[in-house]
C-alpha cells in the first residue's frame, strides 16, 4: 500500500522583514488526518508560518501547497480548503451570533436554506444554540472562542489552523475546546494548532512541530518525545530512557548491580528505590534490563518508564540547539 | 444580498452613531422647515435646509462608514474576511453600496420635508428633488474618497484631506450648479457632475481597494 499524499508540502519557507528574519528555509510535510501541534516560544515563527499558510502573508521564499494549490498562485482555492482562527478572534459591534455566522456563511457563498441550515448546525456543534440572539461583544472569551472555531467550520475546511486557540481560556473553557479538537480529528479533519501550553498539545496533537528562532528543531511524534528523544547541539536525536524502580530491602544490592553495568546511570537514590538512565534504550532494550534485574534477584516492586514533560523536552531541545558545538582540533579542558 | 451589504445595513440600524444622524436630520428639518413656515418664506430657509442634508450625507454618513471599516480593520476583521473569499475590490465595492443604502434611507426622511415645504409655497419642487436625487447619487462618489483615505498610511490620509478640502466644495458647488440651474446654464455643470462622480468613484475606489491590501492585509493579493 502506498502512503498518502500530504495534505500540507512547506519547502524550504522563508520569511524576512525589514529588520528580522522570521522564518529560516523550515520544510515539513502534513499528512490527511493528522493532528500537528506547533509548538515555539514568542518571536520564533509560528504565526508568521501559519499566516503564510492561511494565505495572508506572502513568503520571500520557498513554498506552500495545500491539497494540491500553491498558496501564493492560487490563494483563492488554498481558501475554500482551509479554516483559519487567529489568535484575536474578530469581533463585530451590534450584531449577535447568529448573524455573525449568518455574514460568514454569506461570505462564503451559502446559499439561503443551506445557509441557514449550516448555520444551525455549527451553532449545535460549537454548542452556542441558547446564545444564539445574544451581542457577538458580550460573549466570554471562552463563547467567543466556540464561536470563532464556529466561524472556521462554516465551508466544511479539509485543513484547520488555528493559532493559539486555548489562550486565555478558563479550564472548563479549555476541556470543551478538547473536546471539540478530538471531535474534529475522529471526523478525518487535519488540525495544525499552535500553542504554548505544551501539555495539552500532547494531549491533543498525534505529531508535533517544534521551532526556534524560525528553525524546525523537531518533528515528530509526542510520544516519542515523552518516552525520552533528545536533540544534540547538532539537531540530530538520540534515545534516552529514564527508569523509575522501587525494591524491598537494602538498596545497596542495586548499587552493586549497577557498577558492574556502565551502560546504566544512576541519576537519584531513594530508600525504597532509585531512577536510573538507560542510553540507547529501545522498548526491546527496557525488555532486556527488567529480565536481567528479575533473574539477578533484584527484588522489584515497581519498574516504569518515565515520560517527560514536553515543556522539558522543548527546553532540552532549545538548550541543546544553543550549545556551539566544540571547534574541530581545539582540546578543552575536562 | 451581498453580505457586507446585509451586515452593515443590520449593524448599522442598531448603531448608535445611526441613530444620532437620524435624529440629527429630523429635528433639524423640522426646525428649518417650522422657521420658514413661522416666516412665510420656506424660500429663505433653502440654504440652511440644503446645508443640514449635505452635511449629513457627504460628510456625516461617509464617517461612520470610515469609523466602521477602522474598527474592522483594528480588530482584524479584514482577515477573516478575506480568508472567507470576498476580495478587496468586493469589500470596498459593497461597502460603498452599503453607504448608497444609508443615504437612500435617510433620503426618504428628507422627501417628506421637500414636499411639506412645497405646499408651505415658495420653493421649486423639480429643482429640490433633482439636487436630493443628486445629492444621494453623490454620497458614494465622496464615501469612496472617505475610504481611499482610511486606507492609506498617514501620508496619504494628509493628501487626501487637502484634497477633499479643496475638491470637495468645488463638487458640492457643480451639485448646485447642476440641480438648480436654469436654461442652457444646466447642461454644462451635469455633464461635468456626471463625469467627475464616476471617475472620482472608480479611482477612490480602486485606491481604497489596493490600501485594504497594502495596509489591511498584508502583501498576498
Amino acid at each position: 500500500m502506498s502512503a498518502p499524499e500530504p495534505i500540507v508540502e512547506v519547502r524550504d519557507l522563508d520569511r524576512r522583514f525589514a529588520q528580522v528574519h522570521a522564518v529560516k528555509g523550515i520544510s515539513f510535510d502534513i499528512l490527511p488526518g493528522q493532528v500537528v501541534g506547533f509548538i515555539g516560544a514568542n518571536g520564533a515563527g509560528k504565526t508568521t508560518t501559519m499566516r503564510m499558510m492561511a494565505t495572508l502573508e506572502r513568503p520571500s521564499g520557498g513554498s506552500i501547497r495545500i491539497a494540491g494549490h500553491h498558496v501564493v498562485r492560487e490563494p483563492a482555492a488554498v481558501r475554500q480548503v482551509i479554516g483559519w482562527m487567529p489568535d484575536n478572534y474578530g469581533t463585530y459591534a451590534n450584531m449577535n451570533v447568529f448573524e455573525y455566522l449568518d455574514f460568514f456563511a454569506r461570505a462564503y457563498g451559502l446559499r439561503s436554506a443551506q445557509r441557514r441550515a449550516r448555520v444551525e448546525e455549527i451553532l449545535d456543534f460549537a454548542d452556542l444554540t441558547p446564545l444564539a440572539d445574544r451581542p457577538i461583544n458580550k460573549l466570554s472569551k471562552g463563547m467567543g472562542q466556540r464561536l470563532c472555531f464556529g466561524r472556521m467550520l462554516l465551508p466544511d475546511p479539509q485543513f484547520l489552523i488555528l493559532d493559539e486557540p486555548a489562550a486565555g481560556l478558563d479550564p472548563k473553557a479549555r476541556i470543551e475546546f478538547k473536546n471539540l479538537v478530538r471531535i474534529l480529528a475522529q471526523q478525518g479533519k487535519t488540525l495544525f494548532i499552535s500553542s504554548h501550553i505544551l501539555s495539552e498539545l500532547g494531549e491533543m496533537c498525534d505529531t508535533l512541530l517544534f521551532i526556534d528562532s524560525g528553525k524546525i528543531v523537531y518533528h515528530g511524534a509526542a510520544e516519542q518525545l515523552r518516552r525520552g528523544n533528545q536533540t544534540t547541539p547538532n539537531g540530530l536525536a538520540s534515545t534516552v530512557q529514564i527508569i523509575d524502580i522501587s525494591l524491598t530491602g537494602d538498596p545497596a544490592s542495586l548499587l552493586d548491580w549497577l557498577s558492574l553495568r556502565p551502560g546504566i546511570k544512576l541519576l537519584d537514590k531513594r530508600r525504597d528505590g532509585a531512577r536510573l538512565e538507560l542510553s540507547a534504550g529501545d522498548d526491546e532494550a527496557l525488555a532486556i534490563l527488567l529480565k536481567q534485574m528479575i533473574t539477578d534477584g533484584l527484588p522489584l516492586t515497581e519498574f516504569h518508564r518515565v515520560e517527560r514533560k514536553l515543556e522539558d523536552a522543548f527546553v532540552d531541545m532549545v538548550r541543546g540547539l544553543q550549545t556551539p558545538p566544540p571547534l574541530p582540533g581545539l582540546n578543552l579542558p575536562s | 444580498m451581498n453580505p457586507i451589504l446585509v451586515k452593515e445595513l443590520r449593524q448599522s440600524l442598531r448603531s448608535r452613531w445611526f441613530e444620532i444622524i437620524f435624529l440629527w436630520l429630523c429635528s433639524s428639518l423640522t426646525l428649518i422647515t417650522a422657521v420658514g413656515s413661522s416666516i412665510n418664506a420656506p424660500n429663505g430657509t433653502t440654504i440652511c435646509f440644503w446645508i443640514a442634508v449635505a452635511s449629513t450625507f457627504h460628510i456625516l454618513l461617509p464617517f461612520r462608514t470610515i469609523l466602521s471599516a477602522h474598527h474592522d480593520r483594528q480588530r482584524g476583521n479584514f482577515e477573516l474576511i478575506r480568508v472567507a473569499g470576498i476580495t478587496a475590490e468586493k469589500l470596498t465595492n459593497q461597502r460603498i453600496t452599503a453607504l448608497l443604502f444609508h443615504t437612500l434611507t435617510l433620503a426618504s426622511l428628507v422627501l417628506p420635508f421637500v414636499v411639506l415645504r412645497y405646499f408651505l409655497g415658495g420653493i421649486e419642487l423639480y429643482s429640490e428633488l433633482t439636487y436630493l436625487l443628486l445629492l444621494t447619487l453623490s454620497a458614494p462618489v465622496v464615501g469612496s474618497v472617505f475610504l481611499w483615505q482610511v486606507t492609506t498610511g498617514t501620508i496619504g490620509r494628509f493628501l487626501i484631506s487637502i484634497l477633499l478640502c479643496f475638491l470637495l466644495p468645488l463638487y458640492e458647488f457643480f451639485t448646485v450648479a447642476s440641480a438648480f440651474g436654469s436654461g442652457a446654464a444646466a447642461g454644462a455643470p451635469f455633464v461635468v457632475w456626471i463625469f467627475v462622480s464616476i471617475i472620482g468613484t472608480m479611482i477612490a475606489q480602486a485606491f481604497a481597494s489596493e490600501g485594504f491590501i497594502l495596509h489591511s492585509l498584508t502583501s498576498n493579493p
